[in-house]
C-alpha cells in the first residue's frame, strides 16, 4: 500500500515513460547520425583517414610496408617502384602500433598476397603502453565490415563491444576531417597521390645532434604485443609472400640492452625471417634527419635504397640459412 | 538604545566606508547581501564601528557574527558591560 | 576511479539501484560502505588512514564541544590540527620541504654527506579536500557554531561521502550534516536533475578539456612556437583548466543529486568576473571561502589596528595557503603570491576605479573589466601550469618576441575547440546576463528541453576525447 501511494505520489509510470521517450530519442539521433558519418568517413577519396581505408579495402601492391611513423615517413615506393619493378604501397600510420599494423595485414590478406611485406619495428614496440591501445580507435570505423579484426579492436578495453553498440562512436572525432573530404572540389577529378603511395615526406632538416636515452618509458613488456608480433609473421608464412622486419635508422643511441629489439630478433629467427637492425645506420649524417626518431625526405630516398639492396643482396640464400647471413648483415651485435 | 537605532548607526558607518548611499540593512542582512560589502572592507567596517561605541571586539565574538543582527547584538553587550 | 570512465557509471547505476531499493533508514549506512569501496578503488590500505582520521576526529570533536574551559577546548583543537596538518604535510609536503631544507643547508656548508630522507608515498586521493573539511568542522565546533556530531556513522559520510572525495567540494558541515538527519525518500527530479548536471559534466570535460589538452600538450611540448600560437594555447589553457576542474565537479555535484545530497556550488561563471576579488569569489568557492573564514578573517581582524596593512598582511598569507593547497611546488606558491599582489592592488585602486567606471558607459566598463580580469588568470595561469619559472618567462617572453606562422594540425581540431568553448562559454553568458529570453536547456516544455539535452549528449558522442586524458587536479 506504502509503495503504491510512493509511485502514485511520483507520478512514476509518467517519469518512466519521459525516460523511456528520451533514449528512444538518444537511439534515434545515434542512429541517423552514426549513419551519416559512416556515409562520409567511406566517401573520403584522400588524407589521413583515407589511407587506413585505401590500405585495408583497396591497395594490391606487391610490396607493402608497415609500421609507424618510421615507416611512413622513411619508405619512399616510388624508389621501391623503380628498382625492384613491383607497385609499393607504404601502410605506415603515425602513432600506431603492432595492433594496427596486424588488424590493416589481416584485412589486406583477406582480398589478396602481397609478394613482399616489410614491417618497421620500432625500438621499444613490446613495452606497455596504454596509448598502444587508445589508438586502437583507428580501427573502430572497421569493426563493421571487418569481422577478421574484431578480435583485435576488442583488446582495446573489456567494454569496446558495448560502447559500439552506438553508431557514433566508431566515428567519433573524425565528423569534420571526413566532411571537408567529402567537400573538397577536386574530389572527383584526379585521386590523391600521397593516399595512393602512402608515403608521407617531411621536408625539414635536423639542426641538431644526436640524443641520448638512459632507460626505456616502461621495462614491462607486453605480452599481447608479442603474441601479435608472433601472429603477424604466421599470417605472413603463406607461400609467395615473404617478410622482412626492419629497424630503422634514428639519432638516438639507447644506453641499455632493449629487451624489445632483442625479442623480437630471437622470435625472428625462430620463425626465419630476415630481421635487419640499421638503428645505428646514419648516426654521423644528422643531416638526412627531420629530427631525432625520424628521416627527412632525402633520407627516406637514402635509406629505401639501402633497404632494397640489402634484399636483394640477401633474397636468394635468406631463406636458408638466415642465421648466419641475419649477423653478416648488420654487422653489429 | 534600541535595537532599531543600532541598526540605524550601523547602516550610517556602512554608508560612509562604502561609499554607496543606498545600502540599506536589515537584522538578518549579510556580506552576501550587500554588493560592495567583502570581506576586504568588513575590518574596515568593524574597526569603524569600534571607534564610534568606543568598545573592542574579541577576536572570537567577531568570528560568530553571522549577520547584522549579530552585529548588533554584539554592540549592544558590550555598551551594557560598559554602563556596569 | 576516473567520474569519466564506464567502470564509474556502472558504479553510479547499481550502487544507486542498491540506495533507493533499501528502506531509507539503512541508506545512511549504506552510502558508507558504497563510499569505502570507492575509495578501495584506488589503494585498499588507504581505507585504515580514512578510518583513523574518521574515528579520531570523531573523538575530538566531541572532547572540544564537552569541554567547558577554553584552555581545554584549545588543547583539543590543537590535537586535532596536529593530526590533520600532519597526515597532510607527511603526505603532501615531506618532501618539498626536506628538498628546500637541504638546499637551504647547502648554501652555507660547503659538503653534506647524508643524503635527503626523501619518501616515496602516495599521495591519498582526495586527501587535501577532506582535511580541509575536517578542519573547518572541529574549528566551527569551537567557535560554538555547530554542534558536534554524534553520530560516527554521519560524521563518516560528512568525511567519506564519495561523489565529492576526488575534486571536492570541500563540503562544511552546517551545510551537509543536517541533510543527513531528514530521511531521504526518491524524488524523481534528483534523479532528473542530477542526469542534467552530469551531462554538463561531460561535456565540459570530454569535448572541452580534453579536446584543448591534446592541443596544447602538443603546442607546449616543441620549443620555438609562434608568438600567436603560444598566445592562443595560453588564452585556451584557462579555458582547459575551468572546463576540467568545474565539469568534474558537475559530475560531482549531479552524483551527489541523484542520491539525494545538495552539495555546495563550486563554480559561478568565473571567466566572467570583473576583477580578481571577483573571480575568487566565482572560482574554486569552497576553497576561497575556507581560506576566507579560517584564515584571512581571523588573521585581519586580529591585526584590525594595522589598517590596510592587516589586509594585506592577510592577504599574502591566505592566496600563499590557497597556492601551495595545489601542491607541494613553487610555481603554485608564486601562483598564489600573484593572486594576492592583484587582490592588493584592487585595494589600493578601489577610488580610482569606482571615478574612471564613472566616466564610461557601464557596458564598455563592464566588458574590458572581465577582459582584463581574464587576460590577468591567463597570465598567472602560466605560472601555475610551467614546472620552472625560466619555463613560465619563457612563454611570456616567446608570446611577445617569437615570429613565425601560427601552428595547426587541421581545420577540424579548430572547429572542435570553437564549437566546445563556444557552447560552454554561451552556456555561462546566458546564465549570467540573461541575454536571451528563450533558453535550450531551462526550457519550460519538456520536450524542447530533453531534445536539447538527447542532442549535447550525441555531441558528447561525435566530439567528446574518450581515451588517455587524465585529470590535471587529481595529485591536489
Amino acid at each position: 500500500m506504502n509503495l503504491i501511494n510512493k509511485i502514485r505520489k511520483n507520478n512514476i509510470p509518467c517519469f518512466l515513460l519521459k525516460v523511456f521517450l528520451f533514449f528512444t530519442i538518444i537511439f534515434l539521433l545515434d542512429f541517423s547520425i552514426g549513419s551519416l558519418l559512416k556515409y562520409l568517413y567511406f566517401h573520403q577519396n584522400s588524407g589521413w583517414l583515407y589511407r587506413s581505408s585505401y590500405a585495408i579495402d583497396s591497395t594490391n601492391a606487391e610490396i607493402v610496408i608497415f609500421g609507424s611513423s618510421t615507416a611512413n615517413h622513411h619508405y619512399n615506393p616510388n624508389v621501391f617502384e623503380k628498382r625492384m619493378d613491383m607497385s609499393t604501397f607504404n601502410a605506415g600510420k603515425d602513432g600506431q602500433s603492432l595492433f594496427y599494423h596486424y588488424a590493416i595485414l589481416k584485412g589486406m590478406l583477406k582480398r589478396y598476397s602481397p609478394r613482399i611485406v616489410i614491417l618497421d619495428f620500432d625500438i621499444g614496440e613490446f613495452e606497455k603502453d596504454q596509448r598502444s591501445y587508445d589508438r586502437i580507435s583507428s580501427l573502430l570505423p572497421y569493426y563493421e565490415n571487418h569481422p577478421e579484426i574484431r578480435s583485435i579492436i576488442l583488446l582495446k578495453s573489456p567494454y569496446e563491444k558495448y560502447k559500439l553498440i552506438s553508431k557514433i562512436y566508431p566515428f567519433n572525432s573524425v565528423i569534420f576531417t571526413s566532411a571537408i573530404r567529402n567537400v573538397n572540389l577536386n574530389k572527383n577529378k584526379k585521386r590523391d597521390n600521397d593516399a595512393e603511395s602512402g608515403y608521407v615526406p617531411i621536408k625539414r632538416v635536423w639542426s641538431q645532434g644526436i640524443a641520448y636515452i638512459n632507460a626505456p618509458a616502461s621495462r614491462e613488456l607486453d605480452s599481447n604485443k608479442i603474441n601479435i608480433f608472433k601472429d603477424f609473421i604466421r599470417e605472413c608464412t603463406a607461400p609467395g609472400v615473404k617478410l622482412y622486419i626492419v629497424i630503422s635508422p634514428s639519432l638516438i643511441e639507447y644506453k641499455y640492452e632493449n629487451p624489445s629489439v632483442n625479442l623480437a630478433k630471437d622470435i625472428a629467427n625462430d620463425f626465419n625471417v630476415p630481421f635487419y637492425n640499421f638503428s645505428k645506420l646514419f648516426m654521423n649524417y644528422p643531416k638526412l634527419f627531420a629530427d631525432n626518431l625520424h628521416l627527412n625526405d632525402s633520407g627516406a630516398q637514402v635509406f629505401s635504397n639501402k633497404v632494397i639492396d640489402t634484399i636483394l643482396k640477401n633474397d636468394s640464400n635468406v631463406i636458408i640459412n638466415n642465421k648466419y647471413s641475419n649477423s653478416a648483415i648488420t654487422g653489429k651485435k | 538604545m534600541t535595537s532599531d537605532q543600532s541598526i540605524k548607526d550601523i547602516t550610517k558607518i556602512f554608508i560612509g566606508i562604502l561609499e554607496d548611499d543606498s545600502i540599506v540593512l536589515n537584522k538578518h542582512s549579510t556580506i552576501n547581501d550587500v554588493d560592495a560589502w567583502d570581506s576586504l572592507n568588513h575590518i574596515q567596517i568593524i574597526t569603524a564601528i569600534e571607534k564610534y561605541y568606543k568598545i573592542r571586539f574579541e577576536l572570537n565574538e567577531l568570528l560568530n557574527f553571522k549577520n547584522v543582527g549579530d552585529l548588533c547584538d554584539g554592540v549592544q553587550k558590550k555598551m551594557e558591560m560598559k554602563n556596569i | 576511479m576516473l567520474f569519466t570512465s564506464i567502470v564509474y557509471f556502472l558504479f553510479l547505476g547499481s550502487s544507486l539501484l542498491g540506495y533507493y531499493l533499501l528502506p531509507s533508514k539503512y541508506r545512511v549506512y549504506y552510502i558508507i560502505i558504497v563510499s569505502a569501496l570507492f575509495y578501495m578503488y584506488v589503494k585498499p590500505s588507504y581505507l585504515l588512514l580514512i578510518a583513523f582520521i574518521i574515528i579520531s576526529n570523531y573523538a575530538l570533536g566531541i572532547q572540544i564541544e564537552k569541554s567547558s574551559y577554553r584552555h581545554q577546548k584549545s588543547r583539543f583543537l590543537s590535537i586535532s590540527l596536529l593530526i590533520n596538518l600532519g597526515i597532510l604535510i607527511f603526505f603532501k609536503y615531506w618532501n618539498f620541504i626536506i628538498e628546500n631544507v637541504f638546499q637551504l643547508i647547502g648554501l652555507f656548508s660547503a659538503k653534506s654527506t647524508t643524503s635527503p630522507p626523501f619518501l616515496d608515498v602516495i599521495l591519498p586521493i582526495g586527501l587535501s579536500y577532506y582535511i580541509f573539511q575536517i578542519i573547518s568542522y572541529n574549528i566551527d565546533i569551537y567557535r560554538g557554531t555547530i554542534k558536534a556530531e554524534k553520530n560516527i556513522f554521519h560524521f563518516g559520510t560528512f568525511v567519506l561521502f564519495f561523489p565529492k572525495l576526488l575534486v571536492g567540494p570541500i563540503e562544511r558541515a552546517n551545510l551537509f550534516l543536517p541533510q543527513l538527519k531528514k530521511s531521504i525518500s526518491f524524488d524523481k527530479e534528483n534523479i532528473i536533475e542530477g542526469g542534467k548536471r552530469i551531462a554538463w559534466g561531460l561535456f565540459k570535460k570530454l569535448v572541452v578539456a580534453d579536446r584543448i589538452s591534446i592541443f596544447q600538450t602538443a603546442v607546449f611540448a616543441q620549443q620555438g612556437q609562434s608568438g600567436s600560437t603560444l598566445f592562443f594555447a595560453t588564452i585556451l589553457y584557462t579555458f582547459q583548466v575551468y572546463a576540467d576542474f568545474s565539469g568534474y565537479t558537475d559530475i560531482a555535484l549531479g552524483t551527489a543529486r541523484m542520491f539525494g545530497f545538495n552539495l555546495m556550488e563550486n563554480f559561478k561563471r568565473p571567466l566572467l568576473a570583473i576583477n580578481m576579488s571577483d573571480f575568487w569569489r566565482r572560482w574554486h568557492i569552497s576553497l576561497s571561502s575556507w581560506v576566507n573564514d579560517y584564515i584571512f578573517n581571523p588573521l585581519a581582524l586580529n591585526h584590525r589596528q594595522w589598517g590596510k596593512w592587516a589586509v594585506f598582511y592577510a592577504l599574502i598569507i591566505s592566496f600563499t595557503v590557497i597556492g601551495i593547497w595545489h601542491g607541494a611546488s613553487w610555481n603554485y606558491i608564486l601562483f598564489g603570491l600573484l593572486q594576492a599582489i592583484a587582490l592588493i592592488y584592487e585595494t589600493i585602486t578601489k577610488r580610482i576605479r569606482k571615478k574612471i567606471s564613472k566616466k564610461m558607459r557601464r557596458v564598455i566598463y563592464h566588458n574590458i573589466s572581465i577582459l582584463f580580469t581574464f587576460l590577468f588568470v591567463t597570465f598567472s595561469l602560466i605560472i601555475f601550469r610551467s614546472t620552472t619559472f625560466v619555463e613560465a618567462m619563457n612563454i611570456i617572453d616567446g608570446i611577445f618576441s617569437n615570429p613565425g606562422s601560427f601552428y595547426s594540425d587541421g581545420v577540424s581540431t579548430f572547429l572542435f575547440l570553437i564549437i566546445g568553448c563556444g557552447i560552454m562559454m554561451i552556456y555561462d553568458i546566458q546564465e549570467e546576463f540573461k541575454i536571451c529570453s528563450f533558453s535550450f536547456f531551462s526550457n519550460k516544455n519538456w520536450v524542447i528541453q530533453q531534445a536539447s539535452y538527447a542532442v549535447l549528449i550525441i555531441y558528447i558522442l561525435i566530439a567528446g576525447v574518450f581515451d588517455g586524458g587524465q585529470f590535471i587536479y587529481f595529485a591536489f
